[in-house]
């Protein structure tokens, strides 16, 4: 693998804490191929759309039949999958080549092509998504990808001003390679393979890494309560999505950041002042959002820059609230905690006179408002990359300050070192708080409960690795 | 008013009197009787919600102290106890509430905070002041009204409800378990539909829930959990009014039908009672016109019926005895016709036969005045003989009196000429006249000029050369009146009723047929001729002629 220049300690750390965290099993024991890995999901029904898949769980289910050019196998190692090598041939320049040969269940072999679709859906009206924000530094921000296809398996990919993380960021699970199909639903290349039996994946045995250890995924959808119900029966073998304190398995990594993003003409000036004196992050993660979510007082989460807490202000008077007309807090349907805490939200901003209605809503309509600005409060997640300047990229474009990019990513990706890099995003993520509407919340990463007899390794993202996933022995 | 309409509209007094009479006592009484009805199940219903609410402040307590007693309690109290906080505590609440039925629970601790909420799980980690509130009452007491703030659909709202605080200690930790029920709108539909009244629950001056609906005029009946709410029920009173209403219609319509029955019934049998009388009615009047022999027809039994026989055999009789009483008069008259003309040929023949004896006795004496005799005696039978004539004339002429030949007349003109033609009078005599104008009769012009100077001529002979006359043309309620009045000594009282009479006469040599034929004349015409006396002693003829019939 070229290009990618080394991380700063804090990723070695990371990754080294990692892989403490994974399976009590010793990590370099290889296991037996075969087995039937039974996960209870619950999650909603699987997703078709890699950027809507990108809570942890819904992103490691997902990323068993989908897969993207290369996914971090640490913070900050890259390993390419669908790409057989990324290289740099210039100041700005990667050359891109695919795997040869790699076929696409009921879409023929993998193309450049496919890749600039995929990716240009991103940009598009009516799937426009915040993660767009990753391709913003290539040319055209990444609508024009057509122009950078040099033959049906290489892609020239080139940046509009210095981006040392762009290889990464090609990495995230929301750049899969998602190819439509007829009928509605997209196909992808993974390790697992969709059957017709529309809960169980199969094995993959032409996937570029290798056929995965496991013969296949057996998929149960359930709530929580009744898929911890199914593992303490032992009629499935992990939860996916949930957890008990006994057998809690965790990444390190919370990247999957929720922010609450407000229109200030709607709200008023005043409202991130009163919504600090209000909430209590600390209490928000204690008492009502999900099991491993750590408050974040910043715009980048704790895993990637440290939290300075803000001060509560004084709130401002609550009669002239009364009468102003009621705001709407849209939040995903699909997240069960997102309930709890948008009513946190709204009971305790009730107490300074805010009157909000709350509405849950699809998470392709969340997104939907969101790309048109058609909201008064949303409670807004997304999984950032686990490096700050793509994440800052990131939480700029969720904040709906799409033209800040333009002014903020040359100054960041000019600098070539990453510890420099890194402070400089930790100081323009400080500086763009106050001004973007978006008030971060708390961050979570991916959790899961399992049957000691298995294995499963955590990737660079922070999400579960289930094609070396393998069991132990009885 | 005819005896039918009286006799029909007696049947509809005899049918809506009693009518009129039960119907406000009837009204009276359904109207009593519905409103006890009404109260009864007021109050049975109200029984009913009290019963309910009894239940409710029941569950309250009961689930509070179950809950108390529970293993989750106990094991919640020890994870407290050890400071351990999970996000399944912000679902511990939701759960045991709905498990145990209760739509109010919150799990306090010894300071007021919520540490699990079912009714509204967001307020985790908040004090809850009126919730904690309860916690100061003695243990055992009945269940407390309080406010309580629920999930709404714009942000928490304030909801009453009954509940009931049991303590849970564990060491020295202590959780305050606060369960009840909320006075909500499922509450008040649950009342509404077990006591048919529209429920409303309001608190703070407003109304927070409301089930039901009650039609005006309603009766409202309340249940107040001071001084967080109050129940109100309002009893709907329109169906008993609309009972009310539409029994009086009823009876309204029944007491229509009824007077329309009886007045149709009354009509009936008045027809059927009356038509008897009305036929002998109408015979009367035909009986009376002169229709000899008129019959009812109609089968009638009773006093009616004998009513018709007796008319029908009287009418018959009448018939019969009239027409014998024309026969016989109509033989008497010409017997008396005969009498009078025999009387009248009789008194000429006699003085002929006394000359015709003197001159064959002459003659046989060879009397020397036979010449002289014979001279006397042909001028003596020659006047009676012209005598005989004028009699035979004069009867002849009573007897062919001709039709009249009607046609319109004006009397005051006709008087007129009849004045104009009579011959002048002398200077004594004073001729007065009052004619109105503009009156029409049907007449023989010819013979009413006869009458009048018949009448002119008696009035004239009567008053001798020296006197009045009056002659005056009037309408008469008969029709058309013509008077001929005289100052002359007039006609005796005895002489009235035969003046008319043929050959009755008071003048030494007047036939007596002249009245008789101008009353003739007057019959012809079908009006009449009339003899009044008058106040000064004269004689006043009265011709009565009809007027004609209007166009």
């Amino acid at each position: 693998m070229k290009g990618p220049k080394q991380v700063g300690p804090f990723w070695a750390i990371a990754a080294f804490v990692h892989f403490l965290c994974v399976h009590p099993a010793d990590a370099a024991e290889r296991g037996n191929y075969g087995g039937t890995l039974r996960i209870a999901f619950t999650g909603p029904e699987a997703q078709a759309e890699p950027s809507l898949a990108d809570a942890p769980a819904d992103a490691a289910l997902f990323q068993t039949s989908f897969q993207g050019l290369c996914r971090l196998q640490s913070a900050d190692k890259l390993q390419p999958v669908l790409a057989t090598e990324m290289e740099q041939t210039g100041a700005r320049t990667w050359r891109i080549s695919l795997v040869e040969g790699a076929r696409i269940r009921s879409a023929g072999g993998l193309t450049a092509r496919h890749v600039a679709q995929s990716w240009a859906r991103l940009s598009q009206q009516g799937t426009l998504s915040p993660y767009r924000a990753l391709l913003y530094p290539l040319r055209g921000e990444g609508r024009q990808l057509e122009g950078a296809i040099l033959s049906s398996s290489m892609i020239e990919l080139s940046t509009a001003f210095a981006w040392p993380d762009l290889p990464a960021s090609l990495c995230h699970p929301a750049l899969a390679i998602a190819v439509p199909i007829a009928g509605g639903g997209a196909v992808g290349l993974g390790p697992f393979t969709a059957t017709s039996r529309g809960d169980v994946l199969e094995e993959n045995l032409s996937f570029p890494l290798g056929r995965p250890y496991l013969d296949r995924l057996k998929i149960v959808f359930a709530n929580g309560r009744r898929a911890l119900r199914l593992l303490s029966l032992a009629q499935v073998d992990l939860v996916l999505g949930e957890a008990e304190k006994t057998n809690l398995i965790r990444s390190p990594l919370e990247l999957y950041a929720t922010y609450l993003a407000f229109k200030a003409e709607r709200t008023g000036a005043d409202f991130r002042g009163d919504f600090e004196g209000a909430v209590d992050r600390a209490q928000l993660t204690q008492f009502f959002a999900p099991t491993a979510s750590v408050p974040m007082f910043n715009l980048l989460p704790p895993a990637l820059m440290p939290q300075s807490a803000t001060t509560a202000t004084r709130a401002s008077a609550a009669s002239k609230r009364r009468a102003a007309p009621p705001l709407t807090l849209l939040y995903d349907q699909a997240l069960p905690e997102q309930r709890l805490v948008a009513e946190r939200i709204q009971v305790r901003l009730h107490d300074l006179g805010y009157r909000i209605v709350l509405k849950p809503v699809s998470r392709s309509e969340l997104r939907k408002r969101w790309a048109l600005g058609q909201f008064d409060l949303m409670l807004h997640a997304v999984l950032m990359p686990p490096l700050p300047a793509p994440a800052l990229a990131l939480a700029i474009e969720l904040a709906g300050k799409h033209e800040l990019l333009a002014s903020e990513l040359p100054r960041i990706g000019a600098e070539a070192e990453a510890a420099v890099r890194e402070l400089k995003v930790r100081e323009r993520a400080l500086a763009l708080a106050a001004q973007l509407p978006l008030i971060p919340l708390y961050a979570q990463s991916a959790v899961l409960s399992a049957s000691p007899r298995w294995y499963l390794p955590f990737d660079g993202q922070g999400l579960p690795r289930f094609d070396d996933a393998y069991a132990v022995g009885e | 008013m005819r005896l039918r309409t009286q006799l029909a509209l007696a049947f509809a007094c005899l049918a809506i009197v009693p009518l009129a009479l039960v119907l406000p006592w009837a009204l009276s009484n359904l109207r009593r009787t519905l409103t006890q009805g009404f109260d009864a199940r007021v109050a049975s219903a109200m029984i009913a919600a009290r019963s309910v609410l009894e239940q409710v402040s029941k569950a309250s307590t009961v689930g509070a102290e179950e809950l108390a007693d529970s293993p989750v309690l106990e094991d919640f109290a020890r994870e407290v106890h050890a400071g351990h906080a999970t996000p399944s505590t912000t679902t511990l609440g939701e759960r045991l509430m709905k498990s145990r039925g209760l739509s109010v629970l919150s799990l306090l601790d010894s300071q007021g905070v919520t540490l699990s909420s079912g009714h509204l799980p967001a307020r985790l980690g908040d004090r809850d002041p009126a919730l904690f509130a309860t916690t100061e009452q003695p243990s055992g007491r009945e269940p407390l009204p309080v406010m309580v703030e629920v999930r709404g659909d714009a942000g928490p709202l304030q909801l009453p409800a009954l509940v009931a605080a049991r303590a849970v200690d564990y060491g020295e930790t202590r959780i305050w378990v606060v369960a009840g029920i909320l006075l909500d709108d499922r509450l008040a539909d649950q009342l509404s539909r077990l006591t048919g009244a529209e429920v409303t629950i309001a608190g703070a001056g407003s109304a927070l829930a409301h089930a039901g609906a009650a039609d005006a005029p309603n009766t409202e009946k309340t249940i107040d959990f001071q001084p967080i709410a109050r129940l109100t029920f309002a009893f709907s009173r329109a169906p008993q009014v609309s009972a009310e209403g539409g029994i009086l219609r009823a009876f309204v319509l029944i007491t229509g039908l009824g007077l329309l029955l009886a007045i149709v019934a009354g009509w009936v049998v008045a027809r059927h009672l009356t038509r008897p009388l009305e036929a002998l009615t109408t015979a009367t009047r035909q009986l009376a016109a002169g229709s000899l022999g008129v019959s009812v027809r109609e089968e009638s039994s009773g006093e009616v019926g004998d009513l018709v026989a007796s008319f029908n055999r009287m009418s018959a009789e009448l018939k019969s005895v009239t027409e014998r009483l024309i026969s016989s008069e109509r033989t008497a008259a010409w017997q008396e016709v005969a009498r009078r003309l025999a009387h009248e040929i009789k008194n000429p023949l006699t003085p002929i036969q006394m000359s015709l004896e003197t001159l064959a006795a002459a003659r046989i004496a060879g009397s020397p005045e036979f010449d002289r005799l014979f001279n006397e005696g042909v001028k003596a039978m020659l006047e009676e003989v012209e005598r005989l004539r004028r009699i035979v004339d004069e009867f002849s002429r009573f007897a062919r009196l001709p039709k009249p030949r009607l046609a319109p007349v004006d009397p005051a003109e006709l008087v007129r000429q009849v004045l104009a033609l009579h011959p002048a009078r002398p200077a004594g005599v004073r001729l007065k006249t009052e004619i109105s104008n503009g009156m029409t009769v049907q007449a023989d012009r010819d013979l009413l000029t006869q009458v009048l100077m018949n009448l002119l001529k008696n009035a004239d002979e009567a008053i001798g050369g020296e006197g009045e006359i009056a002659v005056r043309v009037r309408r008469h309620s008969d029709g058309v009146a013509v008077e001929i009045q005289d100052s002359g000594p007039g006609v005796p009282a005895e002489h009235r009723a035969r003046v008319f009479e043929p050959y009755f006469t008071t003048k030494a040599d007047g036939s007596g047929l002249g009245l008789a034929i101008a009353s003739r004349i007057c019959q012809e015409h079908g009006g009449r001729l009339e003899l009044d006396a008058t106040a000064g002693g004269g004689a006043l003829f009265r011709l009565v002629l009809p007027a004609p019939p209007e166009p």
